[in-house]
């Protein structure tokens, strides 16, 4: 594994770092960009930049905030790519398609929460996924995503207002 | 949190969980990996192999399918050119006969009364040495040779596949002709060629005019500023790769006084450059 000296004691090593953050990273990412195959390499370009940098990063304890802001921008990169692809190419595309022992299992009320989510603008997206998935507060939202504070709460109240009338008070 | 906001963080970790499944320990960190896929190099993730191997067999039958379609078809550009993959394999020493470039009498009768595009005698005679198109029509029956610095095994002729570029997303890297779009960094768009328009489409080459657009990546490429200018392009150096045949090199040269000149050859199976249709 890797070898990465540290400044002190108290501060994670990046093995450490790496064996804490991977799998809340690989939720956080799949919620993103639904798809875990592509999630997992979300994450681990993530931790491989992370790692370049590990000299660099003074705050240690802040390395995690640094990670998360990466795997969000990672995401965003994905979704773009995506979104520039089916733009351009007439192909079909492979959507995630539920299993039907999955079908089976879910609930009315699921598929329409997820339905209402689809419609909602990326960021409005982004920050619910970071918000229950993550469960981060809204500073860390602000600073993984890059919006202020109050953006953060603007975004998750119209996104929460906006799936409430597309449910039209059926949950 | 009320009740409809438990509800949505409940539907979202059930659908996040069923695609992850049940924790795991992570995989072993390469720290290369991230910089040998970004280089365009040796793809380190193991879930790209898989992703490229089955990427690599619909290219195949893809291209398959264009000798199909060459064979029944006339190119508006290259109409004169029969099959790649036939050509290549049935008879060596039809590649004599073979080409936009070649005589009418020794091309296919179709292909000789229907091409509408540049004949040999109208395309310019400055036309880059590398591309080896006559200027003129020839007197003999032989063709002109194939172009010296090809560095892949030596075609003649070849209306292209695509390289397969890395799979994003699955089932999106189809190889085409006429690409409307070609991506400068393998099917990411921060440098980009959109609404291609090809005048000229041979076995040689291919020349075009398009826009190119190029993102800034300020402060990150999600939030970057994009540049656009029209620009020629122009593919040349054909070349075989597997099953399929590609154009090896792009150049692009602005039209204007925006932008930049750009030249990009790739003999990689992971090509710089991917195209669509």
């Amino acid at each position: 594994m890797i070898g990465i000296a540290d400044k002190t004691a108290s501060d994670p090593t990046f093995d450490e770092l790496y064996h804490q953050l991977w799998w809340p990273m690989l939720r956080l990412a799949t919620g993103l960009v639904d798809e875990v195959s592509i999630a997992e390499d979300v994450v681990q370009d993530a931790f491989a930049a992370t790692f370049q940098r590990w000299g660099a990063i003074r705050d240690r304890q802040a390395a995690a905030g640094y990670l998360r802001t990466a795997v969000v921008n990672g995401s965003r990169s994905v979704l773009r790519r995506r979104l520039t692809a089916r733009k351009h190419w007439h192909s079909v595309v492979d959507e995630p398609v539920d299993a039907a022992d999955h079908s089976v299992l879910r609930t009315a009320e699921r598929g329409r929460v997820l339905e209402a989510m689809r419609t909602l603008p990326d960021r409005q997206r982004e920050v619910l996924t970071l918000r229950y998935v993550a469960e981060l507060s809204d500073a860390d939202i602000a600073q993984a995503t890059g919006l202020s504070e109050g953006g953060v709460r603007s975004a998750s109240s119209r996104a929460l207002a906006a799936m409430r009338v597309t449910l039209g008070g059926q949950l | 949190m009320n009740d409809f906001e438990n509800e949505v963080k409940k539907v979202l970790n059930h659908r996040v969980d069923e695609h992850v499944g049940p924790r795991r320990a992570p995989p072993d960190f390469d720290a290369t990996r991230s910089a040998t896929r970004r280089s365009g190099g040796a793809i380190g993730s193991r879930w790209l192999r898989p992703l490229l191997a089955a990427a690599a067999v619909v290219a195949v039958a893809i291209g398959a399918t264009l000798v199909v379609n060459d064979m029944s078809h006339t190119y508006r550009g290259a109409a004169a050119v029969p099959g790649p993959l036939q050509t290549a394999t049935a008879s060596p020493t039809h590649t004599d006969t073979i080409g936009p470039t070649a005589p009418a009498s020794t091309g296919p009768t179709l292909a000789a009364t229907t091409r509408p595009l540049p004949t040999a005698t109208s395309r310019p005679t400055s036309t880059v040495t590398t591309e080896p198109v006559p200027t003129a029509a020839p007197t003999s029956s032989a063709r002109p040779t194939t172009p010296a610095a090809t560095p892949s095994p030596t075609l003649t002729s070849g209306l292209p596949g695509a390289p397969p570029c890395e799979a994003y997303v699955p089932g999106l890297n189809v190889p085409g002709i006429r690409p409307a779009t070609i991506f400068m960094g393998c099917a990411t768009s921060a440098d980009m060629l959109e609404k291609i328009s090809w005048s000229s489409w041979t076995t040689t080459g291919a020349t075009g005019t398009a826009t190119h657009g190029i993102n800034d990546c300020k402060p990150s490429c999600a939030r970057g500023t994009y540049t656009y200018f029209p620009v020629n392009v122009r593919l040349s150096q054909p070349a075989r790769w597997k099953e399929m045949l590609i154009f090896e090199t792009i150049a692009i040269t602005p039209t204007s006084s925006v932008g930049r000149p750009e030249a990009v050859t790739t003999h990689s199976p992971y090509g710089l450059w991917g195209w669509t249709h």
